[in-house]
């Protein structure tokens, strides 16, 4: 009789499980199979024929000097996105958590991005910075800043234009920020806040010994999802300068898709994929292993 | 029990609905068998299987040329013909990934796709020949340059749909003004006119690099040039190689790397000496055919070279505001002689094609109304078109375009399935001659060592 119940309570488990399995299988370690296999073969342009080179295309891989160029600018251009997104967006919620008259419209204001697709945000700021075309230059230049619409090129020097794409992804990358964070101040116990404030601690004391050791494990997931996106990012960038000038602006998901798509070197593109996924996990795995905070019991 | 056919309702619903977004364009041609008009005799085997459609399926990249001519023609071909037609268009890197889908699959779903050309070499196994489709008459038609570039091992896999080159449109205004033309003589020592060679190019441009209303900031240039990655950067480089005298672009028909010799060296030199003189703007790393048209259209450009096809928006007051003032002429002559690279377009044939007699009765009719391509977007193929009085009353620049089309000096770029990765090589290397990182020589230099490596 107990045997029975069991069973039937496992093939209930089993059966809520199930859609969550197929849509897993389907849409997860499927097309990881298949980016696998197809990075142990060597395509034709046309992908009909194909021959299997084995490891041959990770080797390529790892003695491409653009692969370690790309990592490298895909490493500072995330960095230098979470830093300043995770930087403005703390400011901008601690300003909209206090409360005044209209912040539910500055808040909306600053969730616009979010309606945004990536590649549209990019078509923007493209037009925003076009040194010929350009609203942000020709403002600059009346006021002041800087001595002619010309002499600040976005999107033509290697520097700015990496500096460009930063910004365009810190814009898009607030919403995400100030929502969260907002949510993880109102987490914070107002007693403990208080207690502080009655024991004579200041609003910076408050601030770095109350509110961000509350609001660790918050911190840390939005950073490490921020930071997944980011080094996946890819609309932007291509719509902004796609991977140029030379290639100050190709990320990894820049030279990926320009080989996959353009070149149509499956087999090394997928190898790519595989090694970049890889990758991600690991930094994945060492940032939640040595940085959250360990539950009490386990 | 109630309890498990709700789990498994709930279950089925949920795994279904994913499985809905899956499902196949409207585009297929599954639908059954429409009778045939008399007019398509010559179709009858094919036509006649139940498993045909009375439709076609064409793919287009949008808002293309060949996006407006289908569907300008879309009415009458249908009336005539009786074929339903299904037009399919797409960005342009959807093109060639949505073809090669198909030819890959083989499922039929396109039965016609305008193309560029340089994605004959690497989708030809897929196109169906057409060497038959046209008399030897109506071949004679295109120029061969033309011919050639949907041609692969001596087989015709495609017919030239619009060609496009590079022509140069100039202010009318300013070269005939006549305080113009006395600054001009006095400081360079002849009369100003429209650039005809490339020392000429180079010291027009400086002339009219100006502030014109004297706040400091230039604000027109003599002439722009494309810098972009992606753009057609390389494009513009290989038009000068052509004037420069290059007997092959890049590498000839043996693979032998040719993109650092002396004619590519002088074309790269001379983009370099373009950008050091100051007279393209600064921006030209963001800037490409569409941009510097803009700034034609826009008054802050002296002479630019850019598309034929752009014509009709130069000269469209809604979009230009020097639409009154626009004259084109071919591009300026180098060292060897005038010439371009014809970036043309072709209609083709998929072998997969469920309807390939009907597909080539399309194929067939763009190139009879290949004026429509011209009525469109300013552009066509047909050397008879190009000629045409009545044509070149409102379309001079079909007129410009045969010209320079069937210029020896005109030239096509390599046949390889490889060119877009050779072409981000060399943009990446023009971009680095531009900077000033390096000299023209060595950036070919790097290119041919990059080009090397992809083709081997």
């Amino acid at each position: 009789m107990f045997k029975k119940k069991e069973n039937t309570r496992v093939r209930s488990l089993l059966l809520f499980m199930l859609p969550a399995l197929l849509f897993y299988l389907m849409f997860y370690i499927y097309p990881i199979s298949k980016l696998f296999s197809d990075s142990l073969f060597q395509f034709d342009k046309l992908r009909i024929n194909k021959a299997f080179v084995g490891i041959s295309n990770y080797i390529d891989v790892f003695s491409d000097p653009v692969f370690y160029e790309s990592t490298g600018v895909t490493i500072r251009y995330t960095i230098f996105s979470v830093l300043f997104s995770f930087l403005i967006g703390f400011l901008i919620a601690l300003s909209l958590q206090r409360g005044f008259r209209g912040d539910r419209l500055i808040r909306s204001l600053f969730l616009t991005p979010l309606m945004l697709a990536p590649v549209v945000s990019g078509l923007v700021w493209r037009f925003m910075l076009s040194s010929q075309f350009g609203i942000l230059n020709q403002l600059l230049y009346r006021i002041g800043i800087i001595p002619s619409p010309e002499a600040l090129l976005w999107l033509s020097d290697k520097t700015n234009a990496f500096v460009a794409c930063v910004i365009a992804n810190v814009w898009a990358s607030l919403p995400f920020f100030i929502i969260t964070l907002i949510a993880g101040l109102k987490g914070v116990p107002r007693d403990m806040l208080e207690a502080a404030e009655i024991d004579g601690a200041g609003v910076f004391s408050r601030f770095l010994w109350v509110t961000l050791p509350y609001m660790k494990n918050v911190i840390i997931t939005i950073v490490l999802l921020k930071t997944i996106d980011s080094i996946r990012g890819f609309g932007n960038i291509w719509v902004l300068t796609e991977g140029g000038p030379g290639s100050s602006t190709q990320t990894l998901s820049i030279y990926l898709y320009k080989n996959m798509v353009r070149f149509n070197k499956v087999g090394y593109a997928s190898a790519m994929a595989v090694v970049f996924m890889i990758l991600i996990m690991i930094f994945a795995v060492v940032f939640m292993r040595y940085l959250m905070e360990k539950k009490e019991g386990k | 029990m109630k309890r498990k056919l709700i789990s498994l309702f709930l279950t089925l619903a949920i795994v279904i609905m994913p499985l809905a977004g899956c499902s196949q364009s409207s585009n297929s041609p599954e639908s059954s068998l429409a009778q045939t008009s008399q007019m398509l005799e010559s179709l009858s085997d094919s036509m006649e299987s139940p498993a045909l459609g009375g439709s076609l399926s064409i793919l287009v990249e949008s808002g293309s040329a060949a996006d407006l001519t289908v569907n300008y023609i879309k009415e009458d071909f249908e009336a005539e013909t009786g074929i339903i037609l299904n037009i399919d268009a797409v960005p342009y890197s959807g093109v060639y990934d949505k073809l090669q889908a198909d030819i890959v699959a083989q499922k039929g779903i396109y039965d016609v796709a305008t193309i560029d050309v340089i994605w004959v070499a690497s989708l030809y196994p897929g196109l169906e020949p057409l060497d038959n489709l046209l008399t030897e008459e109506e071949w004679e038609d295109y120029a061969p340059s033309l011919i050639d570039g949907g041609q692969m091992d001596g087989v015709t896999y495609a017919v030239p749909a619009r060609g496009n080159a590079k022509i140069m449109y100039y202010r009318e205004d300013l070269f005939n003004d006549e305080q113009e033309k006395a600054a001009f003589k006095t400081e360079y020592g002849y009369d100003l006119i429209v650039p005809e060679t490339w020392e000429q190019v180079r010291e027009v441009a400086k002339f009219f690099t100006r502030d014109t209303d004297n706040d400091g900031v230039i604000d027109m240039y003599g002439t722009s040039i494309s810098a972009k990655m992606g753009g057609d950067t390389t494009h513009s480089f290989l038009d000068f190689a052509c004037q420069a005298g290059a007997e092959h672009l890049v590498m000839d028909d043996n693979n032998e790397i040719l993109v650092n010799d002396s004619t590519h060296v002088e074309a790269l030199q001379f983009m370099v000496s373009l950008k050091q003189d100051g007279s393209v703007p600064k921006g030209i790393f963001e800037m490409t055919n569409p941009e510097n048209i803009k700034m034609f259209q826009e008054g802050k450009l002296a002479f630019v070279y850019a598309w034929a096809s752009g014509y009709i928006g130069a000269v469209n007051p809604e979009k230009s505001q020097v639409a009154g003032n626009v004259g084109i002429t071919h591009v300026a002559s180098g060292p060897a002689g005038y010439g371009a690279v014809p970036a043309p377009w072709y209609n083709a044939v998929l072998s997969c094609s469920k309807n390939k007699e009907a597909a080539k009765v399309l194929v067939r009719y763009l190139h009879d109304h290949n004026e429509a391509y011209a009525i469109t977007k300013g552009t066509c193929a047909r050397n008879s078109l190009l000629m045409d009085e009545e044509m070149n009353k409102t379309n001079p620049q079909l007129a410009e375009l045969m010209d320079i089309m069937n210029q020896p000096r005109s030239l096509s770029r390599p046949k390889t399935d490889s060119w877009n990765e050779i072409q981000t090589a060399i943009d990446a290397q023009i971009q680095a001659a531009l900077l000033g990182e390096i000299d023209a020589q060595m950036a070919l230099d790097n290119a041919a060592a990059e080009i090397k490596n992809i083709v081997n």
